[in-house]
């Protein structure tokens, strides 16, 4: 099954780029559902759609893919040509620009190398979408893509892989861009995952001993998560069978990167079964990201992974809405119902919720023993809404993923997600209120009802998650 | 007589190709004293095959007897029939009396010569019609083709499918799709229970809107996925039909090759498969058409062996006079009863597990003495013919569960309406003959009485002459 990526703007190509990266350098073989054999010279290509409206940081990341070192007994990769969408000028984090200007002019040519693509598919899975909320090309334009694609594919399953700005502030119209990217994605797209930059950074701080993170860095330890989900995977029950768990996995066992090793099980289909079993309520699509382990890249030699150890990590990050490892809330335990009142479950941004209510949530376990691990801990019913059945969904793989020999990758449907949009609202609403910036966006023929119809979207959405 | 039908094709086999079939047929079966040149010599009125066909129509009756409708092939008739007889002394007189009996017993036409001849009659094509006639009783044909067909065709390929399986039916799509549907019902009920768990109208209601919700997002990303895989298969079939216009590949009508063409092209195993069942039946039909030709041609071959006697001015005896008759079934009476009715306490032994047991054990001499003296009063040859139907119930239908005497009875189990004395005079023999059979099979049942001891005053030869043919009666009459 085949999945486009289209890359839009600078953020979503250098993610982009680092995401296939990742998917190559992770497996022994190239994933099928992301990469193709070009015909005529065997030569291995991206299923992506690179979109961005000034070329510099496309050329880049193409020329990155052609000189990369080759691997080991494998060639390297390479983007099609075909698949390549530029213009001239950038859109100046105006999203209106990009929503108006660009996506019209560009409708045509966007969709042209997008059907190319989808054509090389077999069996075509849905598109990701690899964009940065803040701007103008990729919140913008990209919410205008989203559109036309919804509206030009409208049976194929869209996950956009958004990156939340710093909240101090890269762009001054961030919260405007957030607000109304995030209102248009919530209507035509079929699940957000929100990555928070913030959040990429401290761990790069505190617990990869990046002092100062790179783009670079950050976008690795950004597609780190997703990858673990994309990568190929098997359903597994919650329940185990009674095979006990190696207390430590053996290190650099090169043979279990096989792809063949869980024979017998059904795959997990990218996009249909992982949005099926996330974003199967029409109100509830903002997903969130969780991955463990966190530890440097030169450390990992030296560091005994279990599997009690990392879930025990991955849990509590999950109820405290955390998302790194360390500086957790260990205080903070589920209720002793399930049943509870909902009437104060506000979400404030001052007031700090105490436990992170999900509406459901899909693990990913790769590495040894990995179907027999006990992850039962994450289906417990204090953690999600009293209407809800099955919340949890497990998949595994036995293979190594990357460097890690054990590796677990939450990814939840839950009230931690909206945070952001929360704190952005209200930002939002004191910038509107004091019409700040306003007039970037009406000389592109936005109109103020396309802000009130965006924040109220939002704030439903903010709403919707409080009352879990 | 004519060696082929010259009416038929010229695909018909030769009468002797036919006789040669039916005699291999018939061998498995235990019949093996029959061949081709015997046949064909009792057609032609020679002495020297009457035994075989002799031994023949025994082993028929024999294979009727042990297994009437098996396909299977019994292995030495003779002898699982007669487990208790000494078969070294089994004499050729018994072997003409026992074919006499069933012949008689099965409808067989009481007038037919075969029951005057001996064992080395001279009249070996008068012994042909009977042969015949068991031979259809019997249904050999039918009986060894099944057989045949059996051994062909391979477990699996009883049929060979008459159209071709749909590919996207796979065993791999049937079982996603019924666990699919499993789970869809599991799940529904689970969310019911859960909602009708809580104990709040208004939570249960938030809670049962919320669910709704749930269910359309799931459906619309189930239709979603599976339109998804139907444009999926039409892609494929449209690439296969591209690339095989591209390759100019036909079959040999010219037409391209279906996805399950390729499909089985790709996978030989099916291929193989198919082709196995496609040889299987190919034999089945061979086989199931030579049958029928070799059916055809032996009968046909009996028809002009019934043309061939009547114009040689041989015919079933004439009903005989009535003291003629009647002094010919005493002779027979006489000489013939007790081995009759030896033989049939050895069916009886056999059948004793369908003898439903009698509500009183206690008077089972009583019983039997009953019994007798019902029998004595039917036996009377000067009882005029509308008592007979009268004392039959008394003999007949206290013993009526017995499935034998039901099955044996030439008028089917009702009361038979004898037209000549000679007739009802062998129809009252067996129906004598059957009631014994009943009683020995009750007491033997029941008390576990020694069949000889308690039976043994009634199946001596004076007792019977005594009480069943009073001599006045008869040779006078």
């Amino acid at each position: 099954m085949g999945v486009v990526v289209v890359q839009l703007g600078q953020g979503g190509n250098q993610m982009g780029y680092a995401l296939f990266r990742c998917l190559a350098s992770a497996s022994n073989s190239f994933p099928d559902q992301f990469f193709r054999s070009s015909d005529k010279k065997g030569k291995t290509k991206a299923r992506a759609v690179i979109i961005d409206m000034e070329p510099k940081v496309i050329h880049g990341i193409i020329g990155r893919a052609k000189s990369a070192p080759a691997q080991i007994n494998r060639a390297v990769w390479t983007y099609d040509a075909r698949g390549v969408v530029t213009g001239d000028s950038g859109s100046g984090n105006n999203w209106a620009r990009g929503y108006y200007d660009h996506g019209p002019y560009n409708l045509n040519s966007m969709l042209k190398a997008v059907r190319a693509e989808v054509e090389q598919c077999d069996v075509f899975g849905g598109f990701i979408i690899l964009q940065s909320m803040a701007g103008g090309t990729g919140a913008g334009l990209g919410a205008y893509l989203v559109e036309a694609l919804k509206d030009e594919f409208p049976s194929s399953f869209i996950l956009c892989y958004c990156i939340w700005p710093y909240e101090s502030g890269e762009v001054i119209v961030q919260n405007y861009n957030v607000l109304l990217t995030l209102s248009h994605l919530q209507s035509f797209a079929d699940g957000i995952i929100i990555l928070q930059n913030e959040q990429l950074s401290i761990i790069c701080r505190m617990l990869l001993s990046i002092q100062r993170p790179s783009f670079d860095d950050l976008n690795e330890l950004a597609v780190q998560g997703l990858g673990c989900i994309l990568l190929p995977s098997y359903w597994r029950a919650i329940e185990t069978s009674s095979r006990p768990v190696s207390r430590a996995a053996s290190k650099g066992d090169s043979e279990s990167k096989l792809s063949n090793d869980n024979s017998g099980q059904s795959r997990v289909r990218i996009l249909s079964d992982l949005l099926a079993s996330l974003c199967f309520h029409p109100g509830y699509k903002v997903l969130t990201l969780r991955f463990t382990p966190q530890v440097p890249a030169q450390s990992l030699a030296f560091t005994n992974f279990t599997w009690d150890a990392q879930l025990k990590y991955l849990r509590q990050m999950f109820i405290t809405g955390a998302h790194k490892e360390l500086e957790m809330d260990w205080n903070i335990q589920l209720p002793r119902s399930a049943v509870h009142n909902n009437k104060q479950a506000m979400l404030s941004p001052t007031v700090p919720y105490l436990v992170n209510r999900s509406v459901a949530s899909l693990l990913i376990l790769r590495g040894n023993e990995s179907e027999y691990v006990d992850v039962s801990g994450f289906a417990d019913d204090r953690l999600y809404p009293i209407w809800q059945v099955d919340p949890l969904s497990v998949a595994s793989s036995s293979s190594m993923y990357g460097q890690y020999e054990l590796a677990a990758c939450l990814i939840s449907n839950c009230q931690s997600s909206v945070l952001p949009a929360s704190r952005a609202l209200t930002k939002g609403y004191k910038m509107l209120a004091s019409r700040a910036y306003l007039h970037q966006y009406f000389e592109h023929g936005m109109e103020h009802a396309s802000f009130d119809s965006a924040f109220a979207s939002v704030e439903d959405i903010v709403c919707r998650y409080s009352t879990l | 007589m004519a060696r082929r039908n010259k009416d038929s094709s010229d695909c018909l086999p030769t009468i002797s190709e036919s006789l040669t079939y039916l005699c291999t047929i018939l061998s498995p079966f235990g019949v093996t004293q029959l061949s081709p040149r015997n046949l064909l010599s009792a057609a032609a009125n020679e002495p020297s095959a009457s035994p075989s066909i002799w031994s023949a129509l025994h082993q028929l009756i024999c294979l009727q007897l042990a297994s009437p409708s098996s396909s299977k092939p019994v292995a030495n008739v003779l002898l699982c029939r007669l487990q208790e007889v000494d078969r070294d002394h089994l004499r050729p007189h018994d072997v003409t009396v026992i074919v006499k009996f069933y012949l008689s017993l099965w409808g067989f036409p009481f007038n037919s010569r075969v029951f005057s001849l001996c064992y080395d009659t001279g009249e070996s094509q008068n012994l042909l019609l009977p042969l015949a006639w068991l031979i259809s009783r019997c249904d050999i044909f039918k009986r060894a083709l099944d057989a045949r067909i059996e051994n062909l065709s391979p477990r699996s390929f009883k049929v060979f499918p008459f159209a071709a399986a749909d590919v996207s039916k796979t065993m791999v799509a049937a079982e996603r799709a019924r666990q699919a549907r499993t789970k869809s019902e599991i799940y529904i009920q689970k969310l019911v229970a859960t909602s009708s768990s809580l104990p709040d109208i208004g939570l249960r209601a938030k809670a049962r809107s919320q669910q709704t919700l749930m269910l359309y997002g799931r459906v619309r990303m189930a239709l979603m996925a599976l339109h998804s895989s139907v444009s999926a298969r039409a892609k494929f079939i449209h690439k296969l039909n591209h690339m095989q216009r591209e390759l100019k590949i036909k079959d040999q009508d010219g037409h391209a090759f279906s996805q399950l063409d390729v499909h089985i092209l790709e996978h030989k195993e099916i291929l193989d498969k198919d082709f196995e069942a496609l040889q299987a039946g190919t034999h089945v039909g061979k086989e199931v058409e030579m049958c029928e030709l070799h059916e055809k041609t032996f009968w046909q071959w009996m028809v002009s062996v019934v043309v061939s006697r009547e114009s040689q001015g041989c015919s079933d005896q004439e009903i005989p006079t009535h003291p003629e008759r009647l002094k010919v079934l005493s002779e027979f009476c006489t000489t013939s009863i007790i081995p009759v009715v030896e033989q049939l306490k050895h069916y009886a032994v056999a059948q004793e597990n369908l003898v439903r047991v009698p509500r009183d054990p206690k008077s089972m001499e009583i019983q039997v003495d009953s019994q007798m003296l019902n029998l004595e009063q039917l036996s009377v040859p000067v009882m005029v013919k509308q008592e007979v139907p009268t004392f039959l119930p008394k003999v007949l239908f206290p013993l009526h569960e017995v499935k034998f005497t039901l099955e044996s009875a030439p008028t089917g189990g009702l009361p038979p309406t004898a037209d000549s004395d000679a007739e009802s005079i062998v129809e009252r023999l067996k129906l004598i003959a059957t009631a014994l059979v009943q009683v020995h099979a009750k007491i033997r049942s029941r008390n576990r009485i020694c069949l000889e001891e308690a039976m043994s005053k009634y199946t001596t030869q004076d007792y019977v002459l005594h009480n069943f043919w009073p001599e006045d009666s008869f040779i006078h009459r």
